[in-house]
């Protein structure tokens, strides 16, 4: 029986792994990182939209069906530095505080991810300068009770809780100035989700979001944002935040409230930016070792976007997960189970 | 449908687009590089120092080509795009990478070249006037204090001792001891920049807003010839003599 590599251990990477050891197929599961789980266990995300259930309820099981599984090898704190041979046979070599080793594998499946946007870049919003400017990931530490503040949405700059704040939208997303023209899917549904975490545990406070369309195509997102509008008073401004400065140690905003013609300025405790995603460093690293094709933004390219969406460039080297793009958890999960069929009929032939 | 049926308000006209000055704006090979769609999301009006005290708006003017309506077109031509300072604060953050500032650039010399740029910048005359005769845009005598109240009394005070301050202040440096010009250039400098407007072609495009200063820089010219050929003569002769 041939053992099948799976790159990263994300949940896209770890639904792959128990989906194919399922299928009786040893695993060797390859992560950089001392732990699993990717950006979810990375960040701490703490609850998932649309539902809010806790993201370990959804986590926790994938990761135990991995590390029970003894068709499953886990080799953490671990990467690949060169791949040689091709399908059906491939020389894998694999590096780890103890050395290097080299391993034969019958396919590789690569789920590298994503990497969180860094919006230092993007220097009109201060990112890096002003202490209270934020990202969309440390507020998902800061509401998880086993986060940095225990739960607390605190401001950076004094440590108190925050009245008022205002969430950007498409930070390093849509925006050809970056670099990046593409929708980062996530970050709508994960900001108005944050307001209404923000606005149950503090029911006096204000928050705003400045958005340029709401795209609530997921499962339940736009009754999530109709709830955000009618129950919990979150208020969105038509009009992407443009440039944030201080003045007298307050953050104060730049806008244009598009619906009303009108250029704006809006004073507030913390602003948020709800940073999109960019390709992974894992990701480009696989790129390169593996020789598989890229897009434009360094995500991996599939051999046919319709027809043969998990393989990739090359043969027997398989891709899944939001390294081909963003992707939200629930269809990285989808995504994991279909390239473990696509693998397992691959080595069937 | 008939006329009297149509309903003013909701009725779009369909043969709008595409007018004179329309083609005139989409000829111009700065578009294509300045246009990339919109997403109306308002970056470029929130940087934008014009759009916070005037009557302007980058979005607006990017709709606006996009739409091609010729009415509106030519009543932005003759108003609006005249109040953009031309900082490119939009062109540096628009995430479509739009630039309304080389529009409005655009749009200003097919304004002037059309003949529609007259009444936006009658304002400017005196300048004008000044750049064409004397080499200089302003000079302390322009900033009159009653045209600016926010400056206060203290301001109105040294305003009328401004020669005497200004005597003092370059004594030993001539031409700038003068308050009707900033400092005053060489005769023979403003008569060479004169010959070059002419010569290119800029005193007639000129002509098409301020058409009288067109007169006043001939006479200015007229005034100084004689002794201006033969100052240009001589550096020709002198020219040729260190060829050889």
């Amino acid at each position: 029986m041939k053992t099948v590599l799976v790159i990263g251990g994300g949940v896209t990477g770890l639904k792959a792994a128990s989906e194919l050891a399922g299928m009786g197929y040893n695993v060797s599961l390859v992560e950089k990182e001392d732990y699993l789980g990717g950006q979810v266990a990375k960040h701490k995300y703490y609850k998932l939209a649309p539902d809010l259930r806790l993201a370990g309820d959804v986590l926790d099981p994938v990761i135990k069906a991995v590390e029970s599984n003894p068709n499953i090898k886990v080799q953490k704190h671990s990467q690949i530095i060169a791949v040689s041979g091709g399908a059906p046979e491939f020389k894998a070599k694999i590096k780890n505080s103890k050395g290097e080793s080299e391993e034969t594998f019958g396919a590789i499946v690569v789920a590298t991810g994503f990497g969180h946007f860094d919006p230092t870049v993007k220097q009109e919003y201060g990112y890096g300068r002003f202490k209270d400017v934020v990202t969309n990931a440390e507020v998902e530490e800061m509401l998880n009770p086993n986060g940095p503040t225990k739960g607390e949405l605190k401001r950076p700059s004094d440590g108190n809780i925050p009245k008022k704040i205002a969430i950007f939208q498409c930070v390093g997303s849509r925006d050809r100035q970056v670099g990046n023209p593409y929708c980062c899917r996530v970050g709508c549904v994960v900001s108005t989700k944050q307001a209404i975490e923000i606005k149950e545990k503090y029911p006096d406070s204000e928050v705003y979001v400045y958005y340029m369309d709401m795209r609530m195509f997921g499962r339940g997102w736009e009754e999530l944002y109709g709830k955000a509008m009618e129950d919990y008073e979150v208020i969105f401004t038509r009009g992407r935040g443009a440039e944030v400065t201080l003045k007298n140690q307050q953050l104060s905003l730049r806008a244009e409230e598009t619906i009303m013609d009108r250029p704006i300025q809006h004073s507030v405790d913390m602003i948020i930016l709800a940073a999109g995603m960019s390709a992974g460093e894992g990701t480009i690293d696989a790129a390169k070792v593996l020789g598989i094709k890229q897009n434009d933004y360094g995500f991996l390219s599939p051999k046919d976007d319709f027809l043969s969406p998990n393989e990739s460039s090359k043969p027997g080297i398989f891709i899944a997960g939001a390294d081909k793009g963003p992707m939200d958890i629930e269809n990285c999960i989808v995504e994991g189970a279909a390239v473990a069929a696509k693998v397992a009929g691959s080595l069937k032939n | 449908m008939s006329e009297e049926n149509k309903n003013p308000v909701t009725e779009k006209i369909e043969s709008a687009k595409g007018g004179h000055f329309y083609k005139e704006i989409m000829k111009d090979f700065r578009i294509k590089e300045s246009l990339h769609g919109c997403l109306n999301c308002g970056t470029c009006v929130a940087n934008c120092p014009a759009a916070a005290f005037y009557d302007y708006s980058p979005r607006e003017v990017c709709q606006m080509i996009i739409e091609g309506d010729e009415e509106t077109i030519e009543e932005y031509m003759k108003g609006k795009i005249w109040n953009c300072a031309q900082c490119y604060s939009c062109k540096y953050r628009c995430p479509k990478e739009n630039s309304a500032a080389d529009i409005v650039m655009a749009m200003r010399e097919i304004a002037v070249r059309e003949g529609l740029a007259a009444e936006a910048l009658a304002g400017y005359t005196r300048i004008a006037k000044l750049v064409l005769t004397r080499g200089n845009q302003l000079a302390p005598d322009m900033l009159s204090p009653d045209a600016f109240p926010d400056w206060g009394p203290r301001m109105i005070e040294l305003s009328s001792k401004k020669m005497e301050m200004r005597e003092e202040l370059f004594e030993g440096f001539p031409g700038m001891n003068v308050v009707d010009r900033a400092w005053a250039a060489e005769d023979y400098t403003i008569y060479e920049m004169q010959k070059i407007w002419e010569e290119s072609g800029a005193l007639e495009k000129v002509g098409t807003v301020f058409p009288f200063l067109v007169d006043i820089v001939q006479d200015d010219m007229e005034d100084k010839k004689d002794e201006m050929e033969a100052k240009i003569q001589e550096k020709k002769e002198k020219l040729e003599a260190s060829k050889k």
